[in-house]
């Protein structure tokens, strides 16, 4: 336990500036959607966007995914030269560190985050209870699965080479299967399991690449890693698709809420699971909170 | 002498190129062992497969005793390893390295520590990042030996040094494993530095083992000898093997004799070169004999690709 508290530390150390960044990150992301860093138009609703407001979410989302990647390759046990493959620090003691990182300093942040910004909207505390685990079924799942995917690859340009080819074959193979949409869904738009479905599809050129180019490897562990990875993205796929009751804010009456709604221009950036249906969300958290 | 490494019939391909070709060879426990061979013999592939860092495609190796493929944490207490290729947590200062270092050794002295700080002429609040070369090297090495490990393992450890600091790392270690008895297997092609060290020398030529002896009884038997001619002779149409390189220009004739015997040299001299009028046998250093031995084992296999060479690892 003291060298994965030693490792910890270490970690810290070397990745103090971007935690720092991460911080102020997520503040200003709580304190754009509290409307403390100026009003926020409805992008839904033609007006001008607020640059920050548009940028901080897709930062914060990178961040998300970048710093556990960072971290993991900074010891990737990809790496043959790497300086711990010959120093008795314990894979165990290593990558409980590296665990502890993640989720202490970077998945915990955020749903404390998301929990602070649904209690300062005054929302119920079941509300609040609810919307940060099924944030933290969000987050984490995204945060393992980079870090997974990290602990494949030798070199951050390695790792980089690795993410453009699986970023770039599922956006061909989207690309693809747009062609057969008709097919798929005639009656327009896929539900979840048809998502899953296609999702899977879209990844699998990636990860097809990828077992091609660990099979080439010498070093026979890296398959557990993949595994790891692979696993991390079918939770991720099994958290899509769980019925979970997400924070339905349904208004009780529906033309009421919309005229409120159409009085205000503030935005509640959605904290929900389903990020496919923020536009929605976002105008039922207007409207149920201008009715509470 | 107990081997500290056991190494029988290691075989390493990448793709189609053998880098290790049945390998046998013992480290013996409490020894400096060089581990010689020209860039690409296979020197560097040999110590990372006994590091665990690659797996061989056949053959056993059993470092402290145990299996390489098995080693641990526990193994790597005992163990210091320094490469050219190894990394280094460059944002580091060399204080904060050794303080990352000293919690994962029980046994870390650090009154040793401060002591090779100074030796090593260290400065200890500059980053890794901005220490050249020899430097970085130099607290590779501190830090793989301030626990006092059983076996130090050394790949290529005077690349890229200069002079100075070679002098001074060849001290330090001759120092170090005279007081502390260490098992020492260093590998390099620099053969003028390791000449001080080694008590045993290795040479790998090719992935293939040529050559495993005690250092003084390979200086003792290797000889450069100079023949005069009383007249312009041609060289004999099969010279004994132990003649390497015969040369003959003119009415002088040059070899290395690798299997020294005054008697018996001047024995073949007078049958294979009946001119000869003088001869004379002048003893050779560590470099002069691997360069000879480098040499032959070019012209025996210069045109046959490592993975068709079927000539078995010989003595010479």
């Amino acid at each position: 336990m003291s060298l994965t508290l030693h490792q910890l530390r270490n970690d810290i150390r070397q990745f103090r500036m971007l935690l720092l960044i991460w911080a102020a990150f997520l503040a200003l992301d709580l304190g754009t959607d509290l409307g403390w860093l100026g009003k926020v138009t409805d992008i839904s609703r033609d007006r001008p966007a607020d640059f920050l407001a548009t940028l901080l979410p897709v930062a914060v989302w990178a961040l998300l995914f970048l710093i556990p990647s960072m971290v993991v390759l900074a010891d990737s046990p990809a790496r043959r030269e790497g300086f711990l493959s010959t120093r008795p620090m314990p894979k165990r003691d290593l990558w409980l560190a590296k665990l502890i990182f993640i989720f202490g300093l970077i998945v915990l942040p955020t749903v404390a985050q998301n929990v602070v910004y649904l209690w300062m909207e005054g929302l119920p505390v079941r509300f609040v209870a609810q919307g940060g685990w099924e944030h933290l079924l969000w987050i984490l799942p995204v945060s393992l699965c980079a870090a997974g995917f990290a602990a494949l690859w030798r070199s951050y340009s390695q790792w980089a080479a690795g993410l453009g080819i699986v970023l770039g074959a599922a956006y061909l193979a989207a690309f693809v299967l747009r062609w057969f949409q008709d097919w798929l869904a005639p009656s327009g738009g896929l539900d979840d399991l048809q998502g899953m479905i296609v999702t899977l599809l879209t990844m699998a050129p990636g990860l097809a690449v990828l077992a091609v180019w660990n099979a080439r490897q010498s070093r026979k562990p890296r398959w557990r890693w993949c595994g790891i990875a692979i696993v991390a993205a079918f939770w991720y796929g099994a958290c899509l698709l769980w019925p979970w009751k997400h924070i339905e804010l349904e208004p009780a009456d529906a033309a009421a809420a919309r005229a409120l709604v159409e009085k205000t221009d503030l935005r509640l950036t959605p904290r929900n699971i389903r990020m496919s249906e923020t536009s929605d969300e976002r105008k039922g958290a207007q409207i149920i909170l201008a009715l509470l | 002498m107990k081997p500290i490494i056991e190494i029988r019939n290691l075989r390493k391909k990448f793709g189609r190129t053998v880098a290790v070709d049945d390998l046998t060879l013992d480290v013996p426990e409490g020894q400096v062992t060089a581990f010689l061979g020209p860039n690409g013999a296979g020197k560097t592939t040999t110590i990372k497969c006994l590091l665990n860092l690659l797996a061989p495609d056949a053959g056993q190796i059993r470092v402290l005793g145990a299996p390489s493929a098995g080693l641990d944490s526990a193994a790597f207490r005992q163990i210091g390893y320094v490469s050219e290729n190894q990394e280094m947590p460059l944002w580091m200062t060399v204080r904060q390295f050794l303080n990352y270092c000293r919690p994962m050794y029980p046994a870390w002295d650090a009154a040793f520590e401060a002591r090779l700080l100074k030796q090593f002429d260290l400065p200890p609040d500059t980053k890794l990042r901005a220490l050249s070369r020899g430097m970085r090297m130099k607290a590779a090495l501190l830090s793989s030996l301030a626990y006092r490990p059983k076996l130090v393992v050394l790949d290529e450890p005077f690349s890229g040094l200069d002079p100075l600091v070679r002098d001074e790392f060849v001290h330090g270690m001759l120092e170090m494993t005279g007081k502390e008895g260490w098992s020492v297997f260093v590998s390099s092609h620099d053969i003028a530095e390791v000449e001080r060290l080694a008590d045993r020398v290795a040479i790998i030529h090719r992935g293939r083992l040529q050559l495993d002896e005690a250092a003084e009884s390979l200086v003792a038997r290797f000889r450069w000898v100079e023949i005069v001619l009383g007249a312009e002779a041609a060289p004999p149409e099969n010279p004994p093997a132990n003649w390497l390189g015969l040369e003959v220009s003119g009415r002088v004739a040059r070899f290395t004799d690798s299997r020294y015997d005054e008697r018996e040299l001047d024995g073949a001299v007078k049958k294979y070169l009946p001119a000869a009028k003088q001869w004379r046998a002048q003893p050779m250093t560590l470099r002069d004999i691997f360069v000879a031995l480098a040499r032959t084992y070019r012209l025996n296999g210069a045109h046959q690709p490592a993975e068709e060479n079927p000539s078995p690892a010989k003595q010479l």
